[in-house]
């Protein structure tokens, strides 16, 4: 358990290191950034494991690997989902559904989402209509691929 | 005795990356054939190294293919139900359409199948299985700096 105890206090360290890195801007944005993080404190682990016989460093990479998964799906859940962001509104007080898009629209509508693909590096600055860099397309292959019928 | 924790960990975490990547995930989100595959590779692993459990690499090891699979979950749901992601796909088509409306319109029907709100007339307001959620989720955007 005093493995287990490590590693899970390393992610909470890690995890408060990325909130600090992402100073507030999204996920998809600062990704390299907090990819990095985790690449650092995790390869620290494995180090370690591999000179001092902590636990396995296999062990340690798939554990890491898992955190890393679970917060990345969790986080960007948390930041992009519509359903959660209906829960929080509809906690002030009940609402229409035509409040609740006009409310969603002008914080978070596709004006919004198109500033976050532009910081993101997922389309060009300036283009209209907006036209996919190579990241943006790169991924785009990734989300067809896996999303195929 | 070690060495069978390592492999089949190892072996089980591969084949559920596999099924993340070649298993749909279509109408019902939570029973869907990569939850039904991990939880399937997840129960062998356990199986085939119980005389190991208690040991620390055991139990890393069985945290790990655990957070892992809540992860693979995460993920794909988000590349099924992303809107920026959708609105990257229309975009790469040449397209520009703006869907948040449906998405705002599918989503308080979820909310409505999963017990969360009761639609009066017009207006939405959240049932006390939706209260409990709301509370968390306010929690984590307090904390996450994401409340705007």
């Amino acid at each position: 358990m005093k493995s287990l105890s490590v590693l899970l206090v390393s992610w909470i360290i890690t995890m408060i290191f990325c909130e600090l890195v992402l100073k507030g801007s999204k996920l998809q944005t600062g990704l390299p950034k907090v990819l990095l993080v985790y690449c650092l404190i995790g390869g620290g682990l494995v180090a370690y494991s591999f000179a001092f016989g902590f636990v396995s460093p296999i062990a340690v990479m798939v554990f890491w690997s898992g955190c890393f998964l679970s917060w990345f799906g969790i986080r960007s859940h948390l930041e992009s989902s519509i359903l959660l962001r209906m829960l929080f509104l509809l906690r002030k007080h009940p609402w229409t559904e035509r409040e609740l898009l006009a409310e969603y629209d002008s914080h978070y509508g596709a004006s919004t989402r198109l500033e976050e693909l532009v910081r993101g590096g997922l389309t060009q600055a300036g283009s209209n209509p907006p036209v996919l860099t190579s990241k943006g397309q790169t991924i785009v292959k990734v989300v067809r691929s896996l999303n195929r019928n | 005795m070690i060495a069978n924790t390592l492999v089949s960990g190892a072996a089980c975490f591969v084949l559920m990356t596999l099924a993340f990547v070649f298993l749909r995930l279509r109408n019902n989100i939570f029973v869907s054939a990569l939850n039904i595959a991990c939880a399937l590779l997840i129960s062998c692993y356990a199986w085939l190294t119980f005389p190991q459990r208690g040991s620390e690499g055991w139990i890393v090891m069985t945290a790990g293919l655990l957070l892992y699979w809540v992860g693979l979950f995460f993920v794909r749901v988000m590349l099924l139900r992303s809107v920026s992601l959708n609105l990257l796909v229309h975009l790469s088509r040449g397209q520009t359409a703006n869907t948040i409306g449906e998405d705002i319109a599918g989503r308080l029907h979820d909310m409505q199948t999963y017990e969360m709100v009761l639609q009066t007339g017009e207006h939405y307001s959240l049932k006390p299985f939706g209260q409990f959620w709301s509370f968390w989720v306010m929690l984590l955007y307090r904390i996450l700096r994401l409340e705007r």
